[in-house]
């Protein structure tokens, strides 16, 4: 699940930043930055904690993008904020689920078997051609 | 203002260079282009080492150099390793390449096949999945030629975009296929180099042991062997990758351009080089987070590190590569999508008595039309690379298994093929927009699977191969 959470914190607040709206499956996520007048020195703070004090990273943007793609995210919560100019956003969290395990495996496992069957299919069916006369190709 | 790794200046004096000695080297050998059989087929004589390079170069498109470490950056381990697996399609296809140089000795395209053995219905449905592949493909190398200039000079997207384009329309107008493998085999052999001075330079710069420690600490997923969304994501990556060999006319018109004997061995070849490659493109962007560098969009993250580990000669290196796979691509969809286009279209449907002059005309505008209608498509910036391909992944799955029965079996019907190839690729659309991008290209080539196992049980009339050869005496019936 995916929470906002809108900090009351007197700093600036013409500094935004926008997170995902849905759940994230897949351990990577989007952030953008709007607000901002100088594009360059933008950062954004993440941690597992809203005072940001564990785990915490201070991630840069490149160059003068003001959007930054984040990924490799474990299960938890995370909070996050942007800063620019010495001015801080307010704190958005974001929640990481993956899929399940089971759920994941048995994709994998359909996919392996799937992927067998035609590899078999495909060496059975090609050996016979050139064993057969009428199959049509003759070595 | 930012610091890009190339001056804007520098990287459009790259690309003015290498595209002007590319067009004129393809008008040079354009002119050695007699009839429409040379420009569509290179004169169906292309020798193993022309055809070794230009499987493996084709195959190194914006989807290794770009999204490669895209899925790496975003799946980890997994989507390193299972993009390499996309060198499967290539491998898989070296005894079917055989098989088709067979049974089609004087076949323009993989359309002419699927007409001639299952018939219209199952005719139209591939001609739609093969147009909308293209367009996809076309659309995403487009794009990567944007996304490229602009992540590592800062020059404007459209600009990028529109150069790149210009450039591959130009060489394949005046040199057609020839033109399309020479200069394949040259840009594979800069791919190569580039590949393995980047990898050389990045483990010497930044060194595995800090790459590894890092990501454990803050993005412990991306090491996860058991990461629940790559492991979805892999053998949908598989199929999607063997339904785009599988089908598509760039891979059958070279299987019918090689020489005779020569297109088992070239495909293996080109697969078993093409293997290693997203690896290496794919580690680059594993340390993407150690250096600090988050990019905007994820399908950035190859070139933005690459740049910012080598320095400004490293990041002329990157963009010289990167340029080269994205060419070597363009260039064979653009020639081979015309030919489809050309021969299924309007020489079979709208003017079946037109001369080898009117083909080969035909055949350049169609080139022209494609490059002109990918450049529109490319305008809006409508997605990132990855989900622009897995959206296609639903469509090109759904014709792995009526292609590869169709090539050898002789009891699938056309109904059976057609009914196999829409419904796979319905249910992979469903599968794309209610579950996730991960399972459209495994739903849609199982469900295409299931209707032709049900198809070969329930027919019984049995196909004649020499209907296959519309234009003599196929060796097949020797």
């Amino acid at each position: 699940m995916l929470v906002f959470a809108f900090s009351s914190s007197v700093q600036a607040q013409q500094l935004q930043l926008d997170v995902p709206t849905a759940p994230v499956n897949e351990g990577y996520f989007t952030v953008s930055v709007s607000g901002m007048d100088n594009t360059s020195g933008l950062f954004i703070e993440v941690a597992n904690d809203p005072q940001f004090t564990q785990n915490y990273q201070k991630i840069p943007a490149l160059g003068d993008f003001t959007q930054l793609s984040l990924s490799g995210f474990d299960d938890g919560t995370y909070y996050l904020r942007a800063m620019a100019d010495g001015q801080h956003s307010a704190v958005q969290t974001v929640t990481v689920e993956h899929y399940p395990l089971w759920q994941a495996l048995s994709l994998f496992a359909a996919g392996a078997a799937l992927f067998a069957l035609l590899v078999v299919s495909l060496l059975l069916l090609h050996r016979n051609a050139y064993r057969s006369p009428n199959n049509g190709a003759q070595q | 203002m930012t610091e890009f790794a190339l001056d804007t200046s520098l990287a459009l004096w790259i690309i003015a260079g290498f595209g002007l000695a590319w067009v004129v080297f393809g008008w040079w050998l354009g002119r050695r282009n007699e009839n429409h059989e040379d420009f569509a087929l290179a004169g169906r004589n292309v020798g193993f080492a022309f055809a070794t390079a230009t499987a493996m170069a084709t195959w190194v498109t914006s989807n290794t150099t770009l999204v490669a470490p895209q899925l790496t950056y975003q799946f980890g381990l997994w989507g390193m390793v299972g993009y390499s697996f996309a060198a499967l399609g290539l491998i898989l296809f070296a005894p079917m390449a055989k098989r088709i140089k067979q049974l089609l000795p004087n076949g323009y395209t993989s359309g002419d096949f699927i007409r001639l053995r299952y018939g219209q219905f199952a005719w139209a449905v591939f001609i739609i999945i093969s147009i909308v592949y293209a367009f996809g493909w076309l659309v995403s190398l487009g794009m990567a030629g944007g996304i490229l200039l602009e992540s590592l000079s800062g020059l404007d997207y459209h600009l990028g975009m529109s150069a790149i384009l210009l450039i591959c329309v130009l060489y394949t107008l005046f040199g057609g296929l020839r033109a399309v493998i020479a200069t394949d085999f040259i840009q594979a052999l800069i791919i190569i180099v580039g590949v393995v001075l980047v990898a050389f330079w990045l483990m010497d710069n930044v060194g595995l042991d800090t790459i590894h420690q890092h990501l454990t600490d803050d993005h412990p997923k991306l090491l996860d062997v058991l990461f629940p969304a790559s492991l979805m994501f892999l053998f949908n990556n598989i199929f999607f990758g063997l339904g785009e060999i599988f089908h598509s006319n760039v891979w059958w018109s070279r299987a019918l351009a090689f020489h005779r004997n020569v297109a088992y061995k070239a495909y293996l070849t080109g697969g078993l080089l093409w293997l290693p490659i997203p690896i290496v493109t794919g580690f680059i962007a594993l340390a993407a987070p150690q250096l600090g560098i988050f990019p905007p969009s994820a399908d950035m993250v190859g070139p933005a590190v690459a740049a910012a580990v080598l320095g400004k000669v490293g990041a002329v290196v990157v963009f010289i590569v990167v340029f080269s796979a994205l060419a070597s691509s363009l260039d064979s969809l653009l020639a081979a999508s015309a030919d489809l286009l050309t021969q299924d279209i309007y020489h079979k449907r709208i003017n079946k008595s037109a001369s080898d002059a009117q083909l080969m005309r035909v055949n350049r505008w169609m080139i022209l039309a494609l490059g002109i209608m990918t450049w529109l498509f490319c305008l809006p910036r409508i997605a990132t690379l990855g989900a622009l391909l897995n959206f296609a992944g639903a469509f090109v799955a759904s014709t792995i298994w009526p292609i590869v029965l169709g090539l050898y079996q002789r009891r699938l019907t056309g109904v059976y093929a057609g009914l196999a190839m829409a419904v796979g690729t319905l249910t992979g659309l469903i599968g794309y927009f209610t579950i996730g991008f991960y399972v459209a290209a495994l739903l849609s080539c199982a469900v295409s699977g299931l209707i032709c196992a049900v198809g070969l049980l329930y027919t019984k009339p049995t196909f004649d191969w020499q209907q296959l050869d519309e234009g003599g005496t196929s060796d097949a019936h020797q």
